[in-house]
Formats: structure tokens, C-alpha cells, sequence
């Protein structure tokens, strides 16, 4: 597992990225309401442009072990774009190696080269791994606002 | 998307998986429209084949370190850049550094300033990945080129040889030293 490869996800990976998003839908219990198909990933990630969202995965040699998710927010008050982080997940096999750390290096590194200005995600109340997971590397819970929805 | 924006009609636009075959065809197209009159056509067909295949593109793409831009007029891809940093870089002469890989606009825009775009955006891509130098390859025959990068504060640091089909050429080694511009 030493070469792990952190790179931009292609159409040709679709298959292999909702395999992953399906496995995080079961771990974050919304697998009820988990409407994706391989096809919707082809045709909303790689064949629109610009694409509904952007994803990097980790590869060892022929096997996708981890997934990241993420959408570009273009308009911010301070006049540069941040990034939403939708969806980081490594495959059970694969925890224990870094892959997740390096997924958000890389997730970093094209903030950096977007001149965004920060990099946003949710985590469950209950995954307290993840948490851990997030501030070990620097990350802080947003404790200046709450998150609301309208369900329609 | 963001990091876009607009010079006199040129827009800059970071391109994604779905336009590898407008890159093929620009790629393919400015490098011979640059360098087909000086070299021999067997080598010029065996270089456009491989370094532009579809595959290879998709490789460079997948790549974090590399970065590719059109520069784009009403629609039509008229230019493109290519950036790499890190690993991707073609040479590791220089730490903390971006390579300018390619930067090639269409032989009927030249002389519109669609370059000068195209390099700010290196010089803004170098700004906030806070590299020290920019640097780059350029044929030394390639007067024009060189000509632009003197006028922007490059200056030639080493010679590396490149190959098209069987012949070998020198490339000057040029960089901008972005803590130190004189």
C-alpha cells in the first residue's frame, strides 16, 4: 500500500466512485434515501461542464481505496471562492494508511491553486472518529453558526 | 467557475475531463503550426501522435500538480497553458518552483496579447501557491519566445535537450525569480 496516488477522478472511474458513495451512504445511515446511480455519476461529474461536482480519489495501482466530493461556492463575502467538502470516504480496507490525510492535502492543494479562501464540510454529531480525524489536522467546529434547511 | 476572467474578449478558463479532445485539437494544432516549418515530418507526426493521445492527455489531467487553462474567444479555444508544480515538473533543477509547460496560441492570434493572458495567469497560479520561481523550457530557435520571456524578467539558467522522434534539440532553461525580480 505504498503507493498510494492522490489524483483528480475521471469518467472511467465512475463505476468505482458510487461504489464508495454507496458504502458511505450505509455508514451515514441515508442509504433509504441514496438515489445515485453509476450512470448520474458519469453524467453529472464528467460529461457537464462545468461538472455538478469535482472529486479526487486515492488509487492503488487498479483499486479507487478513498473518495473526496466537492463543489466550488464561486461568491463569497470576501470576494474568493471557497470549497464545500460533500464527501470523504476510504474504503474499510484501506483505513489506517493516511488515505483520508492525504485526500485533504490534496483537496488543499486545489483550494490553493482555485485562490480559495476556505474549505467547509459537516461531520456527524456521532462520528467522533471523523472529529478527531478533522482536527488532528487542523481543522475547527464552526461554533459560530447552525445549519438550516427548507425540506420541499 | 471561479478564477475566470476577461482581457479584451479573452477568456481564461480552467478546462475539465470533458474537453481533453478541444485540448488534443489545440495541443496538436499550435505545435505544428510553431515548429513544423523547421523540422522534419516524420518526427513532427510521431510527436503529435504521442505526446497529444488522447490517453496521455487524460494522465496529465488526473494530475494534481498540473494545471491546464484555454484561453478561449467567443467560444473558440484559441490558446491553452499548461502549469506543473512538484513532481510533475519536467526537470528538478529548482526547489519550490512552477514549470510553464506549455503556453501556445493559435498562429492567427498572435501579436493579440492572448500570451500576455495566459502568463498572468501563471504568474497568479505561482502568487498563491507561493513558489519562488517560474520557469520554463523554450527552443532556441524559438527567437519569439525567448523574446517575450526577456521582456517579462526571465533570465536563461541551464540548457536541457529534448527529443522530437530522433532528433534532439536544446532547450534554454529560463526562470523568473519572483522574491528577487530585478
Amino acid at each position: 500500500m505504498k503507493n498510494i496516488i492522490i489524483r483528480r477522478a475521471t469518467e472511467s472511474d465512475s463505476e468505482k466512485i458510487w461504489i464508495l458513495m454507496e458504502q458511505l451512504a450505509i455508514f451515514e445511515n441515508y442509504i433509504d434515501s441514496f438515489a445515485i446511480t453509476p450512470e448520474i455519476v458519469k453524467s453529472s461529474g464528467f460529461r457537464k461542464t462545468p461538472p455538478d461536482f469535482y472529486c479526487l480519489v486515492a488509487e492503488d495501482q487498479d483499486i479507487i481505496a478513498g473518495m473526496l466530493v466537492y463543489y466550488f461556492l464561486p461568491y463569497t463575502a470576501g470576494n474568493r471562492p471557497a470549497i464545500y467538502m460533500k464527501e470523504l470516504y476510504v474504503d474499510e480496507n484501506y483505513r489506517g494508511h493516511k488515505i483520508g490525510e492525504q485526500l485533504m492535502n490534496g483537496l488543499k492543494y486545489e483550494a490553493e491553486k482555485n485562490n480559495c479562501k476556505q474549505i467547509k464540510w459537516t461531520v456527524a454529531p456521532w462520528n467522533k472518529a471523523g472529529q478527531k480525524f478533522y482536527e488532528r489536522l487542523g481543522a475547527e467546529e464552526n461554533k459560530d453558526w447552525l445549519n438550516y434547511e427548507w425540506k420541499l | 467557475m471561479n478564477g475566470n476572467y476577461n482581457v479584451m474578449n479573452i477568456i481564461l478558463k480552467k478546462i475539465t475531463e470533458n474537453e481533453i479532445q478541444k485540448l488534443q485539437q489545440i495541443g496538436r494544432k499550435t505545435f505544428s503550426e510553431t515548429f513544423a516549418k523547421d523540422n522534419a515530418q516524420e518526427s513532427m507526426v510521431k510527436y503529435l501522435e504521442e505526446s497529444f493521445s488522447t490517453e496521455k492527455l487524460r494522465t496529465e489531467f488526473q494530475e494534481l500538480n498540473s494545471e491546464f487553462y484555454f484561453a478561449q474567444q467567443d467560444h473558440e479555444v484559441i490558446g491553452y497553458l499548461k502549469l506543473n508544480m512538484g513532481s510533475s515538473q519536467t526537470e528538478d533543477k529548482l526547489d519550490n518552483a512552477l514549470e510553464i509547460e506549455r503556453i501556445y496560441v493559435l498562429k492567427e492570434f498572435h501579436g493579440k496579447k492572448v500570451g500576455q493572458v495566459l502568463y498572468q495567469k501563471a504568474l497568479e497560479i505561482a502568487a498563491q501557491c507561493q513558489v519562488q520561481y517560474i520557469w520554463l523550457g523554450v527552443w532556441e530557435k524559438n527567437d519569439r519566445a525567448i523574446a517575450f520571456y526577456k521582456k517579462n524578467g526571465f533570465k536563461e539558467f541551464d540548457k536541457h535537450i529534448f527529443r522530437l522522434g530522433e532528433e534532439e534539440q536544446t532547450d534554454i532553461m529560463m526562470k523568473l525569480d519572483l522574491r528577487n525580480p530585478i
